[in-house]
């Protein structure tokens, strides 16, 4: 046990002894996780950067720095049958072309990310019955499903204009709420 | 267990989602694998019929909970379903072609979220709250 000497206050004269264990550990711990989010965020605004897009500061949605990195992080650590059904664990290609998808969308509110047992990732937007869902499949195909104001469909994203598609229907679906 | 006729399907712990104090399923929940283009779930009719109980189906999973869904709701949406019996005699596979009869690689978006909203818990996730 290594005992470290604390002072509180300017003054230095109010110290107390403590036991670093109870204290170190958790600090080496968080700062553990910081380093290790930082990492995906990095790679996220590398992402941004790598799809030619020039944020003003403040233009990047915040669950982009917060909510996205945490998320895929927690999906990178799916192992081989993770959903007890033969899942498959999601390629390094499919992180990417979701961060580079999310960032060209850049889009607020937050949407809800999740893995699928097919190796893909989900991103969905929904209010009620209503939503928008862009599933980054293996082989970099991206699709685009919707039903927003009795308006159904699914198609493929392969050009600019499938994007303005995307983000068009997600204007609709957030402003009718 | 019911007389209607309803198949199980497993739902891990990260399978639900707390919005504004409501618990509901995630429609991610309902896919088929990569596999056999197929959705793996266990007929609960055969289950009763061979004497077991519910737990059977979570196997060596028991931090899931189980669902059920009416194959009422799966003839609804279009989908497919057959007792196959392995690698058990209740398993059941949930499928869905596409107008020529070629099975379809996934279910679309909008399948799985009513497949999520039809869904009943028969037993639920171990010390999850309650879904609406």
């Amino acid at each position: 046990m290594t005992m470290a000497l604390s002072f509180s206050g300017q003054c230095g004269g109010l110290a107390r002894w403590y036991d670093s264990t109870e204290i170190d550990e958790p600090i080496a711990k968080a700062q553990r996780s910081v380093v290790e989010a930082r990492t995906v965020a990095a790679a996220v605004l590398k992402a941004v950067a790598k799809a030619g897009l020039a944020f003003e500061v403040g233009q990047i949605p915040d669950w982009m720095t917060s909510y996205l990195p945490t998320r895929l992080g927690e999906l990178s650590q799916l192992a081989p049958d993770w959903d007890s059904y033969g899942g498959l664990a999601i390629s390094k290609d499919v992180f990417e072309s979701t961060l580079t998808l999310l960032a060209e969308l850049a889009v607020q509110p937050q949407p809800e990310i999740e893995a699928s047992p097919l190796g893909a990732v989900v991103a969905e937007w929904d209010s009620g019955d209503d939503f928008v869902a862009i599933t980054v499949r293996p082989s970099h195909v991206l699709d685009l499903e919707w039903h927003v104001q009795d308006d159904e469909g699914e198609q493929q994203i392969h050009t600019a204009n499938d994007m303005d598609r995307a983000r068009d229907l997600l204007g609709v679906l957030h402003t009718a709420t | 267990m019911t007389s209607s006729r309803r198949v199980l399907r497993r739902i891990r712990p990260d399978g639900v989602i707390a919005e504004e104090g409501v618990v509901r399923l995630k429609s991610s929940e309902f896919s088929p694998s990569s596999l056999d283009r197929r959705m793996s779930t266990d007929a609960e009719w055969v289950l009763e019929d061979e004497g077991k109980p519910y737990a059977t189906c979570l196997g060596g999973y028991p931090t899931m909970g189980l669902v059920a869904i009416p194959v009422e709701v799966l003839s609804g949406l279009g989908l497919e379903y057959e007792v196959d019996a392995d690698p058990t005699p209740w398993h059941t596979s949930v499928w869905v072609e596409d107008a020529s009869g070629v099975t379809k690689k996934d279910f679309s978006r909008s399948t799985k979220r009513e497949l999520a909203k039809s869904a009943e818990w028969v037993l639920p996730i171990p010390d999850a709250s309650p879904l609406e």
